[in-house]
């Protein structure tokens, strides 16, 4: 039985020489093993392929074909996604900084809602955060904002404060006053999830009409919708197809593939996270603030990772992946030396992140509990309607 | 091993590297280049750079970081113990951009159409520790404790996604070196060779000006000067703007980019010879002459019958007397039976891009004659009167007109070295194709397997006939298996026949793949059309076939 991972043991590996947490989890599909599931398709409706040695059964080296199911950057996105369905469900509600900017009531064509931090592709230095207001003021020229200007690898904490997770997740404030030099944090979590002895399958699309229209039954589209047209020869006249009747007969190409079983290495790096040092007020540095900060945020960390983990990985249609073991977390301290081994679940994760933080606030590195809240500028939302209206047209078009 | 000497290890922490080869997005950079480990450890000495209220000892230990960085970079490039990798197909990945301008920006993620495509190669290693082995170096300890230190700071090599942990291990834990840097007075080496970006001194500084980041504050402070300042002051300001940024300020000019830094020194690295190896070696001396194209069309390897009949013709009419060696012909008229010079094309295949098109051509000598003997015969055509190279015209006909001079450069193409052709391996694969030496009997439209046996056969004589041993496999197509090189058989892509004698049959001719039980030195050029270019043979590597 593998010890839970404590406190005390993230707080050593950070302050020590350790170089990572790593994990290698074991996923089958969610309809068992031998389903099929999709990987991502890339230009060319190609997937991500490449041969992997293993040993067989008899112990010698052979090659399978594997295939990537999910990348860094995706999975970097579902660990995100895990935090903000915490900080929403509410195990980690007033618990986590994250920056909203809220577009309820903007009188959208479609409703928005709300996009934050962890949702924005470039975390707080998204555009969308950018063009946000913060009490009418432009977010980045108020004075939580413009913290953001300053931050460095030598002051993590304007970020640590508002937006811990693009310490973790890594953020590049390219269009901020600095230019190319502006705030440049590395990501310090890296996931990815493999497929095993991957074998091509395929798929198959259809729509079979329940309501039988025929293809020779033509109508002539218009704003509203459509009307029938008096016959074939009407000039516009065209199949019910093109307004989503009549039966689509099955088209079969190449989908999908079936694995042995899905591998997803997560590795945290502890030099990452060293790297970081959070002055508290007045520019005042102390190791041990840093060490507090640090441990915070591998915590944080680790915590993403489990809480996604647990959630099931719902990689994409066709694509769910469950954990066919805990997630084990190894420590690599001495190189050659086996590392240690330590389970931690999404609950006892948690918990962990919630003492690491209150031992950072009781040394005086705080950060925002409540979620900073932006609203829209009206350029942003003129803009935003503006671009859903040509959306809308796009799509009429093309149907 | 006991000579004195350091190691740094690598440990790719995913079991992956990710890192773009310099030339191409496309391809993965495996192994890791020299000056990217050493890149990386600038990077990682420069973002832990003590602040002004740390302890004055995190300074001192900071600078003999950098004193370790500079003696570091004085030391010749490591050797390198490496394992071999799967590659992963490289895809393109469409990135939303956050640096919108203009009237139809679009900022909800959804909405972000306009995306810009990357690549992220990576590769799968078969063992995830690296080495990197500096032979004969031996540190002061305060430079191998700095060393050891700055190690542990590094977070990747390569990609933000290739994190990695470094050591330096103890000597008997580093495993023998499996490239090695090529000694530049021996040409040739066993295998493959790579060309890997190596640093050396003043690279550390090199690093810091294109990074820029005084110019970068620089910038700042006299901005924030023209911003607060009034009157006099501001202008003054702003004239020592524009003259130290040679142009004007205005408000939203943005700071200096650092500039991305191009290591283009590099260093040839072979695999180590293992001692007691058997090195086969044809008729065909491997100091060969290479002569590249000074100017004229560009012309592909399907014109090598061409060229070289023009430059044999050039030869036997400059070069006069010209000995039997050189002509292939005895006295009598009749043809030599002894082995001669042969002449054969340079063509730009293997490559990822490679298109087949000629850079030159060489000059292969019989190993018997001797480098005298060879300038006595050619002299008068390779060098003017003061002993310079001189430019040799060779008329093509309809294909025009070329001119060719002897290569001399330090660093030429790799299609222009002689070690491409020259050098050493076991196994060996056509760029031009084999002429077969005789008419195989097996009809193939009623035999397949009996006539490409049957043409095994006679290209395993004609390994004998220019001194080499059988392979012991032996594969044929009509397709190269050299990227770029044209199908050997007449049309579209494809060589034309080689002109027979008159009342002679046409020969097959036919690519070939060759592997021996020992390495073979170059050059190697098979079959009854091998003076003049076709049947010449290139090293060939796993993973190279288009």
């Amino acid at each position: 039985m593998k010890p839970q991972l404590d406190l005390s043991t993230v707080k050593a590996a950070v302050r020590g020489k350790a170089a990572a947490f790593r994990c290698r989890a074991v996923l089958q599909p969610a309809g068992g093993e031998g389903d099929k599931v999709f990987p991502p398709t890339y230009a060319g409706a190609v997937y991500a392929q490449e041969e992997r040695r293993v040993r067989d059964q008899e112990g010698n080296w052979t090659s399978v074909p594997c295939v990537l199911l999910d990348s860094v950057q995706s999975q970097a996105n579902r660990f995100e996604e895990a935090l903000q369905q915490a900080i929403d469900g509410g195990s980690l509600a007033g618990v986590v900084p994250v920056i909203e900017v809220d577009f309820s009531g903007a009188n959208l064509l479609a409703e928005v809602g709300r996009v934050t931090s962890l949702e924005a592709p470039h975390r707080a230095s998204d555009a969308i955060l950018r063009d946000g207001l913060l009490d009418g003021v432009p977010f980045r020229q108020s004075v939580e904002g413009a913290k953001l200007d300053e931050a460095s690898l030598a002051n993590a904490t304007p970020l640590y404060e508002i937006c811990p997770t693009a310490l973790i997740f890594g953020i590049w404030d390219s269009t901020g006053p600095k230019g190319g030099l502006g705030a440049k944090f590395q990501r310090s979590l890296v996931s990815e999830i493999v497929g095993i002895n991957a074998k091509a399958g395929v798929k198959t699309g259809s729509r079979i009409d329940p309501l039988q229209i025929r293809a020779a039954a033509k109508v002539i589209k218009s704003k509203d919708g459509y009307v029938l047209a008096k016959d074939d020869k009407q000039k516009g006249a065209v199949s019910p197809s093109e307004v989503n009747h009549g039966n689509i007969p099955p088209d079969i190409s190449v989908g999908g593939v079936t694995i042995d079983l899905a591998e997803q290495t997560c590795v945290l790096s502890l030099p990452a996270l060293r790297r970081l040092r959070f002055p508290l007020a007045g520019g005042r540095f102390d190791p041990e603030v840093d060490a507090a900060g640090r441990t915070v945020l591998a915590a944080l960390a680790l915590a993403s990772a489990a809480l996604a983990f647990e959630n099931g990985l719902d990689l994409r249609s066709r694509c769910l992946l469950w954990p066919s073991e805990p997630m084990v977390w190894q420590l690599l301290e001495i190189p050659g030396k086996p590392p240690r081994e330590f389970t931690i679940g999404g609950e006892e994760a948690v918990i962990l992140l919630k003492q690491a933080v209150e031992e950072a606030e009781s040394l005086g590195l705080k950060w925002r509990r409540e979620p900073l809240r932006l609203t829209p500028s009206p350029q942003l939302v003129a803009l935003l309607r503006r671009s859903q209206e040509i959306a809308a047209a796009e799509t009429s078009e093309t149907e | 091993m006991n000579c004195p000497m350091i190691s740094l290890a690598l440990q790719y922490l995913t079991g992956y590297a990710s890192a773009t080869d310099a030339a191409s997005r496309y391809h993965v950079e495996w192994p890791p280049h020299p000056a990217r480990l050493f890149m990386a450890m600038v990077a990682a000495w420069h973002e832990t750079r003590p602040l002004g209220t740390d302890p004055q000892e995190a300074d001192e230990a900071w600078r003999q970081e950098g004193a370790a960085l500079r003696w570091l970079e004085e030391l010749p490039p490591p050797a390198l113990a490496v394992s071999d990798h799967d590659p992963r197909s490289v895809v393109e990945v469409f990135v939303p951009p956050n640096d919108m301008t203009g009237a139809k920006r679009t900022v909800v993620p959804a909405f972000r159409t306009n995306r810009q495509p990357r690549t992220f190669p990576r590769t799968r290693l078969h063992d995830d520790i690296a080495y990197f082995i500096w032979k004969d170096a031996d540190p002061d300890p305060a430079i191998r404790v700095a060393l050891e230190r700055l190690s542990g700071k590094l977070i990747r090599v390569g990609h933000s996604s290739s994190l990695v942990r470094a050591w330096l291990p103890p000597a008997e834990e580093v495993p023998s070196p499996n490239w090695i840097a090529a000694d530049p007075s021996v040409s040739f080496g066993i295998g493959a060779r790579l060309s890997l970006r190596t640093c050396g001194p003043g690279t550390l500084e090199y690093l810091e000006a294109q990074y820029g980041a005084e110019r970068n504050a620089r910038f700042i402070e006299l901005s924030d000067s023209i911003a607060s300042f009034k009157g006099k002051a501001r202008n003054e300001a702003k004239a020592r703007f524009e003259e130290e940024f040679g142009l004007p300020w205005r408000p939203g000019l943005r700071p200096p980019e650092p500039i991305r830094p191009v290591i283009s020194s590099t260093t040839t690295y072979c695999q180590p010879q293992p001692s007691g190896v058997n090195i086969y070696e044809s008729w065909f001396d491997h100091n060969i002459t290479i002569f590249s194209k000074f100017e004229g069309p560009n012309l592909g390897l399907e014109s090598t019958w061409q060229i070289l009949s023009a430059l044999r013709g050039t030869i036997l009419s400059v070069c006069d007397p010209v000995p039997e060696w050189a002509s292939g012909h005895q006295a009598s008229g009749a043809a030599s039976e002894s082995p001669h010079m042969a002449l054969f094309p340079l063509g730009y295949v293997g490559s990822m891009h490679a298109d087949g098109h000629l850079l030159g051509v060489a000059l292969a000598f019989p190993r018997n004659i001797s480098a005298r003997e060879r300038g006595r015969a050619l002299g008068r055509l390779l060098y003017d009167a003061d002993g310079t190279p001189q430019v040799i015209d060779l008329k093509l006909g309809k294909l025009g007109c070329w001119s060719i001079i002897l290569e001399d450069r330090p660093s030429p193409p790799l299609a222009l070295r002689p070690e491409t052709w020259a050098g050493t391996s076991d196994t060996w694969a056509s760029v031009t194709p084999v002429v077969l030496d005789r008419h195989p009997k097996t009809d193939p439209a009623k035999d397949r397997i009996g006539w490409k046996t049957e043409v095994a056969e006679i290209v395993a004589d004609a390994c004998q006939r220019i001194g080499l041993p059988v392979p012991i496999e032996i594969d044929i197509d009509k397709t190269s298996w050299h990227r770029g090189a044209p199908r050997s058989k007449p049309g579209p892509d494809g060589f034309p026949l080689v002109p027979q004698k008159p009342g002679g049959p046409l020969r097959p001719q036919i690519h070939v793949w060759l592997r021996f039980d020992s390495v073979v030195q170059g050059p190697v050029l098979l079959g009854a059309g091998r003076y003049r270019g076709y049947g010449l043979c290139k090293p060939w590597w796993k993973g190279e076939r288009q």
